[in-house]
């Protein structure tokens, strides 16, 4: 006989024991009754898709930090981290909270939609409810100090007579970067299959392949490689986005004729599905009480970021357009079945 | 020589072989099952898993010739004396009481169920004070649970029955 | 010399009562914290991180570096005393650390883990203040094909360690390199051994493996054995606490030879702490006097790997300060908080804010310094730990080591990844098979994929790229040195031997 049922009885002694410990315990109330005019009425959870200390993961900081700090809400905010297949668990984790207007969660338009269509995740991010888009950080195209290239143009031309030569470094597969130049090539009328493209982390990476000689021409988020620029170790070629960002002197794709090329990921909040009309502004109104607040232009010159304002359903419209350019995108580079 | 020799051989060596023979087999398998994409790239993601995939059953093939033969006297010599000094019984209790714990987890809750796991490992790995295991257990998995939940912000499932604060 | 009056004027603003007490507040706090299971270094700083908020730059720049120290050591003492590693990095300190306390002697483990961290330190840092710009120099030249290169060499060298049977360890290393293949290809997107489980599509956390292999797996070892072999229970600490003289004669040289890896690599913008540690192991290994007590509890096995963990970290600075590129957890946490005070790293950093700078260098050794003052003492009472009886001690670790992996992304799939790595664990270590080199193959599988697919990406896809590039040729050649050499000395052994029987 085992030992564990010879001693049946004192097993039985212990867990009834814990039991009786546990049921000291109050039993958790769960109130779904939530009238918008008194929202929050108890604590908010913000999700991060991603591991903690990436953008994602600031981003949620950053706002339960204003929240609370700034006394925008009385109630407390909690961080949950989901990190996983470019976001898909958490958007799937949000899909379940269905009708929860007491949980909400960070992204961005385009890198999340990217990892949405690829993974075929069923779950796309427009089923969420968009509250609003907040910030942008602009992405510039860089060569090394010492490349041939001068500018855009000629970059392209040399693009157009060997492609696959051409060999582009920058952030993930799908991101704003990568969709830019794929978008760029068809533009040009370069065949978008032959090109080379090798996504990355992100800044670091991109710096060392462009640096060390390996990778000929590079796109990065403008903060992470603006000292370098700053030290003149990298040339600035253009900058995606409609407008030049402060001290730097160079062409946006829009002056160079390829603004339809440019993909601007905006960064923003979402809140689960099934929500009433009264809860969903009640949120949009908490976050744009949010956004005014000195804690969160802090976060976001902490994070170099540009703030944006796009409520409720032009957040909504905005995503949409970009995932379907996204999908198109990837579509022409073979990346989807 | 070698029939006795054959007859006393530990299985140990022969099931672990073949498990890696297995893997092998299955890493080759699904590595022809990935879609090398229309990308016009020079190595596409197939041909790293079909090079692992081979290496892995060209190495267990060795390995389970050479476990099937008793080639390898060293590690022979080491399952015989695992395998005598081996009692299954309280592995598999071990092994139910986690498995049980991973689906408990969530539904039931973090310190609840790892103060019943504590107690259970305890009396498994033969420690015949239940009442001072559960309080230890207990304890521990209370001020685990505050430490992570409350002052680190680090979440663990709550379970049904939550605490007062 | 210029340098030498920059750190001077560094430690000046680093040196005040208020600094050194937030040094051992930090320290304190960071060994804390570092020792609960699955909060390794980057996380631990990560998590505390707002607690610099409130303190000016020094001040917060040295609590850091005192949460950063405290947190490293404190995931070796969990490696050593628990078998549960922190993070990949410190899985080698497991692989001896945890014999070491098995049989009485985790006082000197814990003793040599805490010198050897402070020695590398040490060097690495008056290393930084020399020789920092012109490594970061070099480091900046490597491209993806010397990256390959050096990632073969690890695996190279962790197998020829298992040389007396090969096979055995090949297999190893390739179901390893098998695990690294599971979730996104990170160049196609395409998902590969996820098995339609999405919290695969990232793949398998090597830590979840980790913990399984080693935590798990000796609990499922000490139930198999417990009623056979009942004279096996862990020794109780004997003896001295301390380190004896022939542990000091064995420990220095690893120190040493940790460091002279740990620090280059480090530095490399693509290098980390994983390599390093590995590779010093390995060196050991091969180097020691003692072949034979290598995964019984070697005490060259803990020094040279935590040494080069250490002069990793260091190592990794230089990147960090002189490029702008953050290259571990770390680095990047770190790097969040150099943006909190407006500083961006990169090459006009020294320029623009050298004061900063030699401050963040002076901290980090009085971080050093306060980690050795603190936690020499604290030994004995870590030890004590040892003490409880068994069956609590192994129920502990088995709560440690599943808390560890459920709170690295709070979900039960890795949790039952590492149980059943456990069972494997248990498995292998019955029949013979070396763990090593399935870990080391489910970390750098990933990372090696990679840059040899990103290398043939740059070079049009011409396979001589990795013999064309002088470093990458050398470093390639010894990879071949090292798995031949102890092959081809077996082999001539043998055939001189087989006349004689």
């Amino acid at each position: 006989m085992p030992p564990l049922l010879r001693n049946g009885p004192r097993v039985v002694l212990t867990v009834t024991l814990l039991a009786t410990v546990s049921s000291a315990c109050t039993i958790g109330s769960a109130d779904d009754s939530t009238a918008a005019a008194g929202y929050p009425s108890r604590g908010l959870s913000i999700l991060a898709p991603g591991s903690v200390g990436g953008g994602w993961d600031a981003r949620a900081r950053g706002m339960s930090a204003a929240l609370t700090g700034c006394k925008i809400i009385d109630e407390d905010v909690t961080v949950t981290n989901k990190p996983g297949a470019g976001g898909a668990i958490g958007l799937a984790r949000m899909v379940g909270r269905s009708g929860d207007p007491y949980q909400l969660m960070t992204m961005d338009t385009v890198t999340m939609a990217g990892g949405a269509v690829q993974n075929d995740s069923p779950v796309g991010l427009s089923s969420l409810t968009p509250i609003a888009g907040l910030t942008v950080s602009p992405s510039v195209i860089v060569v090394p100090a010492r490349s041939p290239y001068r500018d855009l143009t000629s970059v392209m031309a040399a693009m157009k007579r060997n492609p696959k030569g051409m060999s582009w470094v920058g952030g993930s597969l799908g991101g704003p970067d990568h969709i830019t130049v794929a978008s760029l090539a068809k533009a040009r009328g370069i065949p978008v299959k032959k090109i080379t493209y090798v996504p990355t982390g992100g800044g670091g990476e991109v710096l060392n392949l462009l640096l060390s000689g390996a990778s000929k021409v590079g796109m990065s988020t403008l903060t992470e490689i603006r000292p370098q620029i700053e030290a003149g170790k990298l040339r600035v070629l253009a900058i995606s986005g409609d407008e030049r960002p402060e001290g730097l002197n160079a062409p946006t794709l829009k002056d160079l004729g390829y603004g339809g090329s440019s993909v601007v990921s905006t960064g923003g909040v979402m809140a689960p599905p099934g929500l009433s009309d009264g809860e969903r502004r009640a949120i949009v109104s908490m976050v744009d009480r949010m956004r005014r607040t000195s804690c969160w232009k802090r976060t976001l010159k902490q994070n170099d970021w540009r703030a944006v304002w796009l409520p409720d359903t032009k957040f909504g419209t905005l995503i949409d357009r970009q995932q379907k350019q996204v999908a198109q995108v990837l579509n022409d580079v073979g990346l989807t079945s | 020589m070698s029939t006795p020799q054959a007859i006393q051989q530990p299985w140990g060596p022969r099931v672990a072989a073949l498990l890696f023979l297995a893997a092998g087999v299955v890493v080759l398998g699904w590595a022809f099952a990935i879609p090398e994409r229309a990308t016009d790239q020079d190595v596409g993601p197939r041909a790293f898993p079909l090079l692992v995939g081979m290496g892995l059953c060209v190495s267990a093939t060795f390995s389970t010739v050479q476990a099937f033969r008793g080639a390898d006297r060293e590690q022979t010599e080491q399952a015989r004396e695992e395998a005598r000094l081996t009692d299954w019984g309280p592995v598999a209790a071990l092994l139910g009481l986690l498995v049980g714990y991973l689906f408990a987890l969530t539904p039931c809750g973090y310190w609840q169920s790892t103060a019943v796991l504590f107690t259970l490992v305890a009396r498994v790995l033969g420690s015949r004070k239940p009442l001072r295991d559960a309080a230890v257990g207990l304890v521990l998995a209370l001020a685990v649970y505050i430490l992570f939940d409350r002052l680190l912000g680090i979440h663990l499932p709550p379970g049904i029955i939550r605490l007062a604060f | 010399m210029d340098v030498l009056s920059h750190l001077t004027d560094g430690f000046a603003s680093a040196f005040s009562p208020m600094h050194l007490l937030l040094a051992f507040a930090g320290c304190t706090l960071g060994s804390l914290v570092g020792v609960l299971p699955g909060l390794g270094p980057a996380t631990t700083v990560a998590l505390l991180l707002p607690l610099t908020y409130v303190f000016d730059p020094v001040g917060a720049l040295v609590l850091f570096a005192g949460i950063y120290y405290g947190g490293m050591y404190g995931g070796s003492t969990t490696a050593i005393l628990l078998n549960v590693p922190g993070e990949t990095a410190s899985v080698p300190t497991t692989l001896e650390g945890h014999p070491m306390a098995r049989s009485g002697r985790a006082g000197a483990a814990l003793a040599t883990a805490a010198i050897g961290s402070f020695v590398a330190g040490t060097i690495s840092t008056v290393a930084i203040t020399f020789i920092g710009p012109a490594m970061s120099r070099v480091a900046e030249s490597i491209q993806p094909a010397e990256y390959f290169a050096v990632m073969v060499l690890a695996f190279a060298t962790v197998t020829a360690v298992v040389a007396d049977a090969p096979a055995r360890g090949l297999c190893s290393l390739f179901l390893g390199l098998a695990i690294g293949l599971v979730g996104i290809d990170s160049l196609t997107g395409q998902v590969r051994y996820a098995f339609g489980v999405p919290e695969l599509y990232d793949g398998v956390q090597v830590v979840a493996v980790a913990v399984g292999l080693f935590a798990i797996g000796e609990g499922l070892y000490t139930a198999a054995r417990m009623r056979r072999a009942p004279e096996e229970q862990m020794l109780p600490v004997g003896g001295r606490i301390g380190m004896s003289r022939e542990d000091w004669g064995r420990s220095w040289k690893p120190w040493l030879r940790g460091t002279a890896i740990g620090l280059p690599i480090g530095a490399l913008p693509a290098g980390g702490a994983e390599i390093p540690t590995f590779l010093s192991y390995n060196l050991e290994r091969r180097l020691s006097q003692h072949k034979k007590q290598f995964g019984k509890g070697a005490i060259e096995g803990v020094a040279g790997p935590e040494a080069a963990n250490n002069a990793a970290f260091s190592g990794v600075l230089m990147p960090l300060l002189t490029l702008g590129i953050p290259t571990s957890a770390t680095a990047s946490v770190l790097l969040i908080a150099f943006q909190m005070y407006d500083v961006q790293p990169g090459p006009q950093l020294f320029q623009t804010q050298s004061a900063l700078v030699w401050t963040l260098i002076a901290s980090l050794y009085i971080g050093n310094v306060m980690l050795l003052v603190l936690n020499l003492p604290m030994i004995p009472l870590w030890v004590r730990l040892l003490k409880l009886p068994r069956p609590l001690l192994t129920a502990g670790i088995i709560v440690f080591a599943t808390l560890g992996v459920y709170a690295l992304s709070q979900n039960a799939v890795d949790l039952a990844i590492a149980v059943a790595f456990g069972v494997l664990g248990f498995l292998m270590r019955r029949t013979g098979y070396p763990v090593a080199p399935l870990i080391l193959g489910a970390v750098l599988g990933p990372m090696t994929e990679t840059q040899f697919r990103r290398a043939l990406a740059f070079s049009e896809g011409d396979w001589t790229v990795f013999l064309t590039r002088p470093v990458s040729a050398g470093i390639l050649c010894l990879a071949l040195a090292s798995l031949a050499g102890p092959m081809a000395v077996r082999l001539l052994r043998r055939r001189r031997s087989v006349p004689s029987i």
